[in-house]
């Protein structure tokens, strides 16, 4: 048993596959954390977010302000604190994307991130929520060997951070189905109350709505999430697996509004691909035997 | 240059059992935070709020008279919330957090001496929640 989970992170993989994370985690958290994007194009959060997201510059409130945190003992929404926290996102997230010390900037991005979540209760978003703790994963990444400014000199990069990645998503998938099999959403009671109050849409939607209906789609989704979790969890499916959570995530973005979920589920998706390397020992790795 | 060690067996068990914390937590019904059980949770809920003042005359407090001195996402989850309407997650947190909610309304007029906050709950099917009720006396 202690093997087995021991060679479950044993051995080394491609360090592109970090570098790889490391971009595109960047890359989500500044265009989820304002809203520059905008006039090139049409993303979930431009509905909501004006300027730079949770800054009190650009989410002003009236004295006396509703100071409803998540966590007893943090300081307002609106104050130099917070607004110190809003601005240190985009350069920590600069840092990581141009791989410049980026396991502590991405550590330090991801806790501004919860920090920031964590002063207002209504803030607590679960694609908010994925993308601050992949900015703690990439953390755990030696994640600036390829595609940095000043690559790091590395022979090899370890597999556990993967591994861990990996658990992550499957965990996801798994809560996510898990979750669904529950009455209310399996008749399609919850999907059609959602559907109601929520844009669903296009021709996806549309068409699974006309053939199977509610509880037909409930019950579809349902099943698509639980069924990654083994085709990701066994090396012969994985690539099978990987496309159908991308796919997945195609038919959910042009559906409904799950803002960077998506993204950041592909970004997890990577992960399985074969990024296993065998090495030739090392003289050292002969002596030692 | 080699990467550096592997972390111990333990710490990279006790690393899956946190990745593994809120999910379950959230299964338990603990906290929705963390959980990814998307889409599932679907409530309706009506926030109530009535102040008493000094010579005993009550009134109701509309929910829009709060909605300024909110951040954005909070004016999303309170705006129309006098009425039933449909919310996820952050409805679930907010009704946690009731006391900021009478807090504000305290701290609006000194005329109020008590603050009465209620967030009624129900299922998508109609089924009633645990509400939320609270009362706060003002300084």
């Amino acid at each position: 048993m202690r093997a087995r989970w021991g060679a479950l992170f044993a051995g080394e993989v491609d360090p592109l596959v970090y570098a790889a994370l490391r971009i595109g985690v960047a890359t989500l958290v500044l265009v989820r954390i304002a809203d520059w994007t905008a006039p090139l194009l049409s993303l979930d959060h431009h509905g909501w977010v004006r300027g730079l997201d949770h800054a009190p510059s650009d989410d002003p409130a009236a004295a006396p302000a509703l100071h409803m945190p998540l966590l007893g003992g943090l300081p307002s929404a609106h104050s130099t604190f917070a607004a110190a926290l809003a601005w240190a996102r985009a350069p920590l997230a600069v840092l990581v994307l141009l791989g410049l010390r980026p396991r502590p900037a991405a550590l330090a991005l991801g806790v501004s991130g919860y920090l920031l979540m964590a002063l207002d209760a209504s803030r607590y978003f679960h694609h908010l929520h994925l993308l601050w703790l992949s900015c703690g994963l990439v953390a755990l990444t030696p994640c600036d060997a390829r595609l940095s400014l000043w690559p790091r000199r590395l022979a090899g990069a370890p597999r556990w951070p993967l591994t861990l990645w990996r658990f992550q998503a499957l965990v996801i998938y798994a809560a996510a189905g898990l979750a669904k099999l529950d009455p209310r959403w399996l008749d399609g009671t919850s999907l059609r109350a959602i559907a109601e109050r929520y844009p669903f849409e296009g021709a996806l939607w549309d068409a699974g709505l006309g053939a199977v209906g509610h509880a037909g789609m409930a019950i579809a989704i349902a099943a698509w999430e639980l069924a990654l979790v083994p085709l990701l969890a066994w090396r012969r499916t994985r690539l099978v697996g990987a496309a159908l959570g991308l796919a997945l995530h195609v038919v959910l973005d042009s559906t409904t509004m799950v803002s960077t979920f998506g993204a950041s589920m592909a970004l997890f998706l990577v992960t399985f691909l074969p990024w296993e390397v065998s090495r030739a020992p090392r003289p050292a790795d002969r002596t030692a035997t | 240059m080699r990467a550096g060690r592997r972390p111990s067996d333990a710490a990279l068990l006790a690393a899956a059992l946190a990745m593994l914390a809120l999910p379950a937590l959230a299964a338990l019904g603990v906290t929705p935070v963390g959980g990814f059980r998307m889409f599932t949770e679907p409530v309706r809920y009506r926030l109530t709020i009535f102040e008493e003042r000094a010579d005993g005359a009550a009134y109701q407090v509309p929910v829009r008279a709060i909605l300024p001195h909110a951040t954005r996402d909070a004016r999303r989850v309170l705006q129309g919330s006098d009425r039933l309407r449909l919310g996820e997650t952050q409805a679930r947190l907010v009704a946690e957090r009731l006391d900021a909610i009478a807090a504000l309304v305290c701290a609006q007029d000194s005329r109020r001496r008590v603050v009465h906050v209620h967030m009624e709950m129900e299922d998508v099917a109609g089924a009633p929640l645990p509400g939320r009720d609270l009362e706060r006396r003002c300084e």
